[in-house]
C-alpha cells in the first residue's frame, strides 16, 4: 500500500490522500496516507471519516452512493468507496466529471498493484 | 524580547535565551513557565520542535512566533500544542505589545489572553475558560475570527467581524438566540477553536456584543426560561362551577387575534433570503413548494429542496418526507462545515454524491443549502451545473 501511495502522491494537484479500512474490519482505521502539504494524520483521517459519514447519511435515505466530491472554493476532496475500503484524496484544484475521469484510472492503477478489491461498494 | 519580558515582569522573573535549535532540543522545558519559539529555524522544523517540547513539558505554556500570512504554519503550531500564536514582532512597539500579551498569559486577567488562539474551553493553565470570555476577547481585540464551538453532540459557530459579534449559528437557531444557546452549553464540556475568518456570513446579530456577552453575576447560570414572564396559575380551588370559571375567564376578542395568511399569501409575500425566521410560512404538505415560474427542471431531475442555515425547509418539489429531507441536507452541511474548519479552508460550495441509481447535488452559500436528486442513468453533468447556477440565482 505504501508504494501505491507514493505513486498517488505524484499525481498532479494531490495535496493529500488516504485509505480507510471498512468500519467492520478495523473501527475505521487509516491504513495508508500521503501528503504534499503540512497536514496532520488526524486531519487526513477526518476527511475520510467525514466523507464516509456523508455517504452513509445518503444511504440512510435509500440513495446508495459510491463516489463523492466536495468543493471548498478552489480545493476539492473526493472519495470513492470500494468493497475493501474507502479511498479519498484532497486536491488543490476544482474538479468536474472530466477531471474525475482523468483521476480514477491513475488512482485505481496504483491501488491495483496492492491487490485490494476495487469493486465499487 | 528578553528585555521587554523582564521589564513587563518588573524584573521579577528569569528569561533564558537559546538561539541554537539543536541546543534547544536538549532543554528541560518543564522547568519553565513559558517557552516562546520562533517557528522559522535554520534547517529545522519549528513546529516539530514545538511538539517535542510540549510533549516533554505539557504544563509549560508555548507561544509560537510566525509569519502574519502563513495560515498553515499557524494551524500546525496550534495542532502541535501551541497555547498561542503571535506574529513575529518587528518594531520595539511590537515587542512591547507581545511581552504584555505574554505577561497576561502568565497572569491571566479577565480579558488577558487577547490575540491568542484558544484551542479549547480550557485556558493555558488548564482552568475553565468561559465561551463568554473568549468571545469578549475577540470583540475587544477588534478581530475577525470564527469561533467553532462544540459541546457533547452539539456544535455551532460564532462569527466575529472587525470586533463585532456578527453572526452565530447552532442547530435550529441563528443570531442572538444561537449565541444565547451556546452560552448556556456546559463549560466543562465545551471545546472552542479559533480560526481566522475567511468569508463573511450574512449579519444576523444587530445587538451590541457588550449586551449579549454581559457576564452574569458570579454563580448565576444563564437560564433562558427566565427570559419570559413566569406562568402563574389562577387559583381554581375557589371556583365551584364551570359557569364561575367562564365568568372569570377574560373575553376573547377575535378582532385582536393576528390574521393567519393563506399559503398563497405567505408565498407571495415571502423573502427567500430571509435567514432569521424560525417558521417557514410556505411549508405545506403538498408536493410542490415552489411557484411554477421559479421552479427548476432538468430531464433527469427527481426532486429538489432548500433549507435555511438552521436546517428548516424553505422550498422544494416532490420532496416527500420534508423533515427527513431537511435533516439530511442540514446534516451534510454541518459535517462539511466542520470539515472546512478542520482543514482551515473556505466553507464548501458544492458537493456531488454519485450512486448507481441516484446522483445528488448539494449547493451551499451564505443563505441556503439546496439539494437535488437526479436519476444517474439519464443524468448529464450539464443538469447538475444548471442546478448549481439556478441555486446561486435564487440567492441573488
Amino acid at each position: 500500500m505504501e508504494e501505491a501511495f507514493k505513486q498517488i502522491q505524484l499525481i498532479e494537484s494531490v495535496a493529500a490522500a488516504g485509505w480507510l479500512l471498512p468500519e467492520a474490519e478495523s473501527g475505521e482505521e487509516l491504513l495508508a496516507w500521503c501528503a504534499n502539504t503540512p497536514v496532520e494524520r488526524e486531519a487526513i483521517s477526518h476527511i475520510g471519516l467525514t466523507l464516509e459519514s456523508v455517504m452513509d447519511r445518503m444511504r440512510g435515505r435509500d440513495y446508495a452512493s459510491h463516489t463523492i466530491s466536495v468543493a471548498f472554493a478552489d480545493r476539492t476532496v473526493v472519495a470513492r468507496r470500494y468493497e475493501s475500503g474507502l479511498f479519498f484524496v484532497w486536491l488543490d484544484s476544482p474538479v468536474n466529471d472530466a477531471v474525475l475521469d482523468w483521476l480514477w484510472p491513475q488512482v485505481e492503477a496504483a491501488l491495483a498493484t496492492t491487490g485490494v478489491d476495487l469493486t465499487l461498494a | 524580547m528578553q528585555h521587554y519580558l523582564l521589564e513587563e515582569s518588573g524584573q521579577q522573573g528569569m528569561v533564558n535565551l537559546e538561539t541554537d535549535p539543536f541546543r534547544a532540543m536538549g532543554l528541560d522545558a518543564s522547568v519553565y513557565d513559558l517557552v516562546i519559539l520562533d517557528l522559522k529555524l535554520p534547517g529545522f522544523d519549528g513546529s516539530q520542535l514545538l511538539l517535542m517540547l510540549k510533549n516533554r513539558a505539557p504544563k509549560a505554556k508555548m507561544i509560537a512566533l510566525g509569519d502574519a500570512n502563513h495560515e498553515v504554519e499557524r494551524f500546525q503550531a496550534v495542532q502541535n500544542g501551541a497555547d498561542g500564536f503571535f506574529m513575529r514582532p518587528e518594531t520595539p512597539e511590537d515587542f512591547q505589545f507581545a511581552a504584555g500579551q505574554v505577561y497576561q498569559l502568565l497572569n491571566p486577567g479577565p480579558v488577558g489572553d487577547s490575540g491568542l488562539s484558544a484551542k479549547a474551553g480550557r485556558g493555558p493553565s488548564g482552568e475553565e475558560v468561559r465561551l463568554l470570555d473568549l468571545a469578549s476577547v475577540e470583540c475587544l481585540s477588534g478581530n475577525s475570527t470564527l469561533l467553532h464551538v462544540t459541546s457533547e453532540s452539539n456544535s455551532g459557530d460564532i462569527f466575529v467581524y472587525n470586533g463585532d459579534l456578527y453572526h452565530a449559528q447552532c442547530p435550529n437557531l441563528t443570531g442572538v438566540e444561537a449565541m444565547k444557546e451556546m452560552l448556556n452549553w456546559s463549560p466543562s464540556e465545551l471545546e472552542v477553536s479559533t480560526h481566522k475568518l475567511t468569508n463573511i456570513p450574512p449579519r444576523t446579530i444587530d445587538v451590541p456584543w457588550q449586551e449579549i456577552l454581559k457576564a452574569p453575576p458570579a454563580g448565576e447560570v444563564i437560564d433562558r426560561s427566565r427570559e419570559t414572564e413566569p406562568l402563574v396559575m389562577p387559583d381554581l380551588s375557589a371556583l365551584d362551577s364551570r359557569e364561575e370559571m367562564e365568568a372569570e375567564a377574560p373575553a376573547l376578542d377575535a378582532s385582536q387575534l393576528p390574521e393567519i395568511p393563506t399559503f398563497e399569501e405567505a408565498r407571495d409575500s415571502r423573502q427567500p433570503n430571509e435567514l432569521s425566521t424560525n417558521q417557514s410560512p410556505y411549508l405545506t404538505q403538498t408536493g410542490s413548494l415552489v411557484s411554477p415560474e421559479e421552479r427548476f427542471d432538468a430531464p433527469s431531475l427527481i426532486s429538489y429542496w432548500s433549507t435555511d442555515l438552521m436546517g428548516q425547509i424553505m422550498e422544494g418539489e416532490k420532496v416527500g418526507d420534508h423533515e427527513n429531507a431537511s435533516a439530511t441536507t442540514y446534516g451534510i452541511y454541518r459535517q462539511l462545515a466542520d470539515l472546512a474548519v478542520a482543514l482551515e479552508t473556505d466553507y464548501f460550495t458544492r458537493c456531488t454524491i454519485y450512486g448507481p441509481s441516484y446522483t445528488c447535488e448539494v449547493v451551499a452559500d451564505n443563505l441556503a443549502i439546496r439539494q437535488a436528486v437526479f436519476e444517474t442513468e439519464s443524468m448529464e453533468e450539464e443538469h447538475r451545473d444548471q442546478f448549481v447556477a439556478w441555486s446561486y440565482g435564487r440567492s441573488l
